[in-house]
């Protein structure tokens, strides 16, 4: 038979049988609009979901439904109306037609969910009201806030009905307590009219007898988002009942709905207030005067958002910005020249603090193994050279960020410790700052100044990012997946000339290995240098900003580093989005900028493509050839190994992250190289570089000299001996040795701390 | 007739019968409540804090007692938003009608009439009127209602020098105190005999009495207790513009409340003598405010109800300062160094007049350095005087002690008050354009090791003098960050340990070294002298030096023309160029200054012409700057 050409025809579309209250026209108009409601909304063809969903959740005895106002007003605009204006009349209005519905749905457990009456829930997508723009002319209303639950209290039972007893006659009244905070009030009078009156407070509640609901409140804060600048939190109490109970725990962003109602909190009576309290209530319910505080009789409840998250969500328009602002062809040199541009200069390590920022992927190998995906960088140079700037900035753009300084940190205070209580004599654990910074960058300043122990102490957290603590009976290990961005001087306070780069760094190369960038910071002076740093000083107090981009500063790879910068702003299609992110002046203000690494660390996870492995592989070969043909200059003082090949890898992530791609291209490589060279290479190869190749420096024929007069001044001042300054300076003239290359060596030897002034100025004393 | 808070429902009901035949525009109740008149502010009694404690003065000074309902005014910082409320005005029942505008209900009566009574058109049933409690705290360092209102009184030769006298206490309600140093005397013109300090009373005669008795209690300073927040309730959009921090001026009727919540402000070193004061303020005291104003924008009225000039907080008129930056520094110089040292009395006016500006940060930290061998007590008496001093120019002063004990004592930060949506105030919770003295002279010289609450602390400083900013820590939150616009002087001995402990807070520090000399022997016979204190800092000199300052921070701020910008670049370059050159051939000179001696030197130069008010920085101005920062440069390294 064909079956499927015979017409089919419905005669009871599960709405079941109207009961007889229904037939018999009790139900009111109202009430049949919602019925109708529940039992014929359709979300897409033959799909009705109150009336499974009403099904489902009595199957799973569950005795509440969810109702989106957004359905009931795509069904009936005016019930919707009704709802919002006069929730808590139509809530009720609500329950009563879904306990008719069950009833019509005739379902197998009818008899199981007897007397217990199904609660609506409300759901709304409709715009928040800030917590702040409440106002009185919402009392009453629909709205719809959120916020942070910063405390719940505990489960109570309030009545819902209660039955009161007359002690006297036994006459049996029943009252309704008034929903959210409101309470009920036992009469004083007892309501049966006989001969003889029941004497004044006769009636007792009746506690097995009444009706009782499980109640809760909670306190919800403002986001802290939507706090205005300057100001303080403000937090409104909301009232959960039934099956909304125990949904949230403190720290949860929530959403919620509800009608917003007042109390008179007891806190709030005055004396004379309590008075006109009583005073009023003899003469109607209605005429209270007690001061109200306001809260919110919660209809419907969800958490937003995962508990404590810093950077919650992205709106679709900031997000459809930030991708315009990463499909920018300069979206790179954008970045870099936002990052601390009222620093001068410094172009590569502002470069290198951006792909800090950023960081690789991080990657758990099959046997568990993890592999960092945080990049390390040091700064090493002369003081003045802004590098706590740096790092101060750094600390504000990272999403999680400590800033510490190295002369005031201990091992215990950068790791973690065992603290002992006073009070209970227990031991707990206690985070340091890389523990704090966990997802984030630690920034340490003053790193030489820390003591060598202290230093060895942060290897593990470094490498392995976790902290192993075995003390005091305790043993565990804590994450620390943190990126370091450290600064220190050379070990004379500044960079010697006359000596290698090796002689002047105090790091053994176990730290240094550690590090994927490290950058030789110095204060190379010239005039044309000295010009450009006091034009963008004077840029800063003219107009308030520095309107020219970063240019070659310090770096040798200028060229390279500022293509592109003279044209920031914005181009094609992308350009009014992408513009969003931007300043006046182009670059991306640091609210945004941390906005946006944000959402970088959190969407992307580039992995490398083929011809990016392929560049980097050839690269870490020909580095370690070149490394192996310099073996007879002598040890370098920045290993150059595995480690090496995957800061590479993270540095070219970490670029393809910057642009919001998966796949870090061949170009990402190029640049990770480049930033590698001009970095860690250079710091490797510094030691070896000829004299005077930095601009500025001494000249070779004077650094000889020099150098000379130093070896002279040795042999002729034994140490601990000394010598009159006139006579030292005569005998090396007669050496063939100037007078300024002998000042040279003496105030070079006195920066070593080798010689030292005694008698007012007029003698050295050599003390190593 | 006087106004009460019946008065005022009276009012209202005769509005509302008023309207009557106008159904269509039914009145407001904030609108109402605006539209009231109020008797001349000076004939309003104060609501004063002294000693940790509210005190009601009338405009003879004379002490009255605290009754509820009284109109009273109350000047204090915004320390805390209380969370909204609402009163109900005017509402209706199927029988009768209650008639209130929604005004202070704890205080009002209910005016509830019949229908019968009523016309036929009634108010809108179940209105609310939203209010707000403010907690206003009494602002530190200005133990009068308002310095200005004082002065202006003062140089109408109506002065009270008993209060003077009191201002000159210092006042050390947040501070702790340690030593003999806590003890500070004050001694009263007309009663040599007798000394009042903290507890002085107004009165008619100038003489402190407490309920009519002379008090024979010592001032102590350490007896100086944190004084309990006034509540003001704000109604309707009364508070909007005052905001956390603001020093603000209320007047309304006063309401007692249980004093169960103040009674953990006042502690049991209450001796018998002020007993009888502390029965009447146990309670919450609360006003029920009719307006609130920005302390900037009230005028400063004189009792016989003329408007006088106003002082400081306001825009003062130039034309009639001949010279303030002179006035200011000779000011200065005068009271504070003893007139020998112009320096520091300079550098001490471009920390005063210094401000986050409409650029980065043309503000600078003062760091005034007293010589390393300086004698702890002669320290202490030229803190004492300078935090005097500043609080006498500034609208608000606070001295910070920095010691290893006060470091570890309590969080300096404002934050959260455990369990409650309340800020708890502290000693760094202060107003705009404030001063604030870190004092260093009472370092332990035994040194100390800080606890965790220490090391916060030193980090809050920290943020304070480097970034301007301040966070504090609130339950879920990464801490409210504010931008503070203090003028911040540190008073060290030696180097000092702030400056050193925050490296990254260096570059806005300016350290000044000071000679032993502005440190004078006859320091403390001064201090203990109040006729001499009363002859060297005249009333004329105070007022004449605060409308300086008034007139400096409001005017423009200077602009860098293009030409002295190329100039200041040629000399930045030929500075360099010298000091690299006297480093080859080892002479001694200047170090080579670099782009942060630039800065500084231009924000100085900056400061230098808009307290001269020049609209522009000119070569002279670089030039002056350049020659006294290298006469700072050589004391520092010199010392």
């Amino acid at each position: 038979m064909d079956w499927h050409a015979a017409p089919v025809y419905y005669t009871d579309q599960g709405v079941g049988v109207p009961g007889a209250e229904e037939q018999s026209g009790n139900v009111s108009i109202q009430e049949r609009r919602i019925i109708e409601f529940l039992l014929q909304f359709r979300s897409a063809p033959n799909v009705f979901p109150y009336r499974d969903q009403l099904v489902r959740q009595l199957h799973a005895r569950k005795h509440w439904i969810q109702i989106k106002i957004e359905d009931v007003y795509a069904f009936d605009e005016e019930l919707a109306g009704y709802i919002r204006q006069a929730p808590n009349e139509w809530i009720e209005r609500l329950e009563q037609a879904v306990d008719r519905v069950v009833r019509r749905l005739r379902l197998p457990l009818d008899h199981e969910i007897g007397g217990v009456s199904v609660q609506v829930l409300l759901q709304s997508q409709e715009n928040a009201f800030p917590l702040r723009e409440l106002q009185s002319d919402q009392l009453g209303r629909l709205v719809r806030v959120q916020g942070i639950v910063i405390s719940a209290s505990k489960v109570r039972a309030k009545a819902q009905v209660v039955w009161l007893r007359c002690q006297h006659c036994d006459y049996r009244k029943m009252i309704r307590a008034s929903v959210g905070f409101g309470g009920f009030q036992v009469p004083r009078q007892c309501d049966r009219v006989t001969e003889m009156r029941c004497p004044l407070d006769s009636y007792e509640v009746m506690p097995h007898e009444s009706v009782f609901v499980d109640h809760q409140t909670v306190k919800l804060q403002e986001l802290p988002e939507s706090v205005p600048t300057g100001e303080v939190p403000r937090s409104l109490l909301l009232v959960l009942e039934r099956n909304l109970i125990d949904r949230v725990a403190p720290g949860e962003r929530v959403s919620a709905v509800g009608v917003y109602s007042t109390y008179a909190s007891t806190r709030d009576r005055s004396s004379r207030s309590v008075a006109a309290n009583i005073a009023t209530r003899a003469s109607g319910p209605d005429l209270v005067a007690a001061v109200r505080t306001p809260y919110i009789r919660v209809l419907g409840i969800d958490a937003t958002q995962e508990r404590r998250d810093r950077h919650p969500g992205f709106t679709p328009e900031e997000e459809e910005a930030m991708r315009s602002l990463s499909r920018l062809p300069n979206v790179y040199e954008v970045l870099a020249a936002s990052i601390a541009p009222e620093i001068w200069g410094l172009s590569d390590p502002k470069r290198a603090v951006l792909c800090q920022l950023f960081g690789g992927s991080r990657k758990t190998l099959p046997d568990g193994m993890r592999i960092r995906g945080d990049i390390n960088v040091l700064l090493l140079g002369d003081p003045s050279t802004a590098k706590s700037q740096l790092l101060k900035f750094a600390e504000k753009v990272a999403p999680v960020s400590v800033y510490t300084s190295g002369k005031g940190s201990s091992a215990a205070g950068l790791t973690a410790s065992v603290i002992r209580d006073a009070t209970h004599g227990e031991f707990h654990l206690e985070g340091g700052a890389m523990v704090l910074a966990d997802g984030g960058i630690v920034c340490i300043d003053e790193f030489d100044k820390m003591r060598l122990a202290d230093r060895v102490a942060i290897h593990e957290a470094m490498e392995q990012q976790t902290i192993s603590i075995a003390k005091a009976g305790i043993t565990t290990v804590l994450n620390s997946r943190t990126a370091v961005l450290a600064a220190a001087n050379p070990l004379f306070g500044s960079f010697d000339d006359t000596r290698t780069v090796a002689d002047q760094m105090e790091f053994a190369s176990t730290i240094l290995s550690r590090f994927d960038l490290i950058f030789l910071v110095r204060d190379v002076r010239n005039d044309e240098r000295d010009r450009t740093i006091a034009r963008h000083v004077l840029a800063l107090h003219q107009r308030g900003h520095s309107l020219r981009p970063q240019g070659s500063g310090l770096d040798s790879a200028g060229d390279i580093s500022d293509s592109g910068m003279l044209s920031l702003s914005p181009n094609g299609a992308s350009e009014f989005t992408s513009s969003q992110m931007l300043n006046a002046v182009g670059l991306v203000p640091i609210d945004k900028l941390r906005r946006y690494v944000a959402y970088a660390r959190r969407r992307c996870r580039p992995r490398l493509s083929a011809e990016a492995a392929d560049l980097l592989r050839t690269a870490y070969v020909a580095v370690r050839q070149e490394l192996r043909d310099r073996t007879a200059d002598g040890p370098t003082p920045v290993p150059i190994a595995v480690r090496q090949l995957e800061s590479l890898i993270r540095l070219t992530e970490a670029l393809a992250k910057m642009r919001l791609s998966d796949l870090a291209s061949a170009a990402d490589a190029e640049e990770a190289l480049r930033l590698f060279r001009v970095a860690t290479m250079a710091a490797a190869h510094a030691g070896a570089l000829p004299p005077g190749a930095f601009e500025g420096t001494l000249s070779g024929e004077f650094l000889i000299e020099v150098q000379a007069a130093e070896a002279a001044i040795r042999r002729r001042i034994a140490i601990g001996s000394m010598l009159a300054l006139n006579r030292l300076v005569r005998e090396l003239t007669q050496q063939h040795l100037s007078a300024a290359a002998t000042q040279r060596a003496i105030q070079i030897m006195l920066g070593r701390q080798e010689l030292e002034w005694r008698r007012q100025r007029t003698v050295l004393c050599r003390l190593r | 007739m006087s106004l009460s808070v019946q008065r005022i429902h009276e009012l209202w009901l005769e509005e509302l019968q008023g309207l009557g035949a106008a159904p269509d525009h039914p009145t407001e109740p904030v609108k109402f409540l605006h539209s009231i008149q109020l008797p001349n502010r000076a004939t309003i009694p104060r609501l004063v804090c002294r000693n940790g404690r509210w005190l009601l003065l009338s405009q003879e000074r004379q002490r009255l007692q605290l009754l509820a309902g009284t109109l009273v005014r109350i000047r204090g910082m915004v320390q805390h938003h209380g969370e909204e409320q609402y009163c109900p005005w005017g509402t209706v029942n199927e029988y009768t009608a209650t008639f209130s505008c929604g005004f202070a209900p704890e205080l009002g009566p209910l005016e509830t009439v019949t229908h019968d009574q009523l016309a036929s058109e009634t108010p809108e049933t179940n209105c609310w009127v939203a209010r707000r409690p403010l907690f206003l705290e009494p602002v530190p360092g200005d133990r009068f209602y308002s310095f200005d209102e004082f002065l202006v009184s003062s140089s109408k030769g109506v002065g009270d020098e008993a209060a003077l006298i009191d201002i000159l206490a210092d006042d050390t309600a947040n501070s702790n105190e340690s030593g003999n140093e806590s003890v500070e005397r004050t001694e009263c013109r007309q009663c040599p005999n007798a000394t009042h300090g903290g507890q002085v009373q107004f009165s008619s005669n100038g003489c402190s009495r407490a309920s009519g008795m002379p008090s024979e209690a010592t001032t102590l300073a350490a007896q100086s207790r944190q004084a309990a927040s006034v509540v003001v309730y704000t109604y309707g959009n009364m508070s909007e513009h005052s905001k956390l921090n603001e020093i603000v001026e209320a007047i309304g009727f006063l309401e007692l409340r249980d004093g169960s919540q103040l009674s953990g402000c006042l502690d049991d070193r209450r001796d018998t003598a002020d007993s009888d004061i502390c029965t009447d303020i146990e309670q919450q005291l609360v006003v029920h405010a009719l307006r609130v104003e920005s302390a900037a924008r009230v005028r400063v009225e004189t009792g016989d109800g003329s408007t006088m000039n106003q002082i400081a907080v306001s825009r003062v008129d130039e034309g009639k300062l001949a010279d303030p930056y002179w006035r200011l520094q000779s000011f200065l110089n005068k009271f504070l160094f003893r007139d020998r040292d112009h320096l520091a009395a300079s550098y001490l006016v471009y920390t005063l007049i210094g401000s986050r500006g409409p650029r980065p940060a043309t503000r600078i930290v003062l760091q005034l350095s007293l010589p390393r061998d300086t004698d702890s007590i002669a320290a202490k008496r030229f803190a004492r005087r300078l935090y005097r001093v500043l609080a006498m120019l500034n609208v608000c002063c606070q001295r910070l002690r920095v010691s290893v004990a006060a470091l570890n004592g309590s969080s300096w930060t404002p934050h959260q008050r455990a369990g409650e949506d309340r800020l708890e105030p502290t000693v760094l919770q202060l107003p705009r354009e404030a001063a604030l003295v870190v004092d260093e002279t009472y370092l332990e010289s035994s040194g100390g090791s800080l606890n965790q609450t220490g090391v916060q602390n030193m980090r809050t400083l920290a943020d304070v003098l480097g970034s301007g900013t301040i966070r504090y820590p609130y339950a879920y939150t990464e801490g409210l960050l504010f931008e503070v616009d203090w003028s911040i002087v540190l008073l060290t001995i030696g180097r000092g340990l702030v400056p050193q402990a925050m490296l990254h807070a260096a570059h806005t520090i300016k350290r000044v070294q000071l000679d032993a000399s502005v440190l004078d022997a006859d320091d403390a016979g001064l201090e203990s002298n109040a006729h001499s204190l009363r002859d060297l800092l005249p009333v004329s000199d105070i007022v004449a030096s605060r409308e300086a300052l008034a007139c400096i921070r409001h005017r423009a701020w200077p602009t860098i023309p293009d030409d002295v910008a190329s100039f200041i670049e040629s000399d930045f370059v030929r500075l360099r160029q010298e000091a690299r050159t006297r480093c080859l051939q080892n002479i001694d000179g200047p170090a080579a200054p670099d782009a942060e001696a630039l800065d500084t030197m231009l924000r100085l130069a900056i400061l230098e012409s808009r307290a001269r008010g020049e609209h522009q920085v000119s070569r002279e101005r670089w030039e002056q700057i350049r020659a006294i920062e290298q006469e700072r440069h050589q004391r520092v390294s010199g010392s």
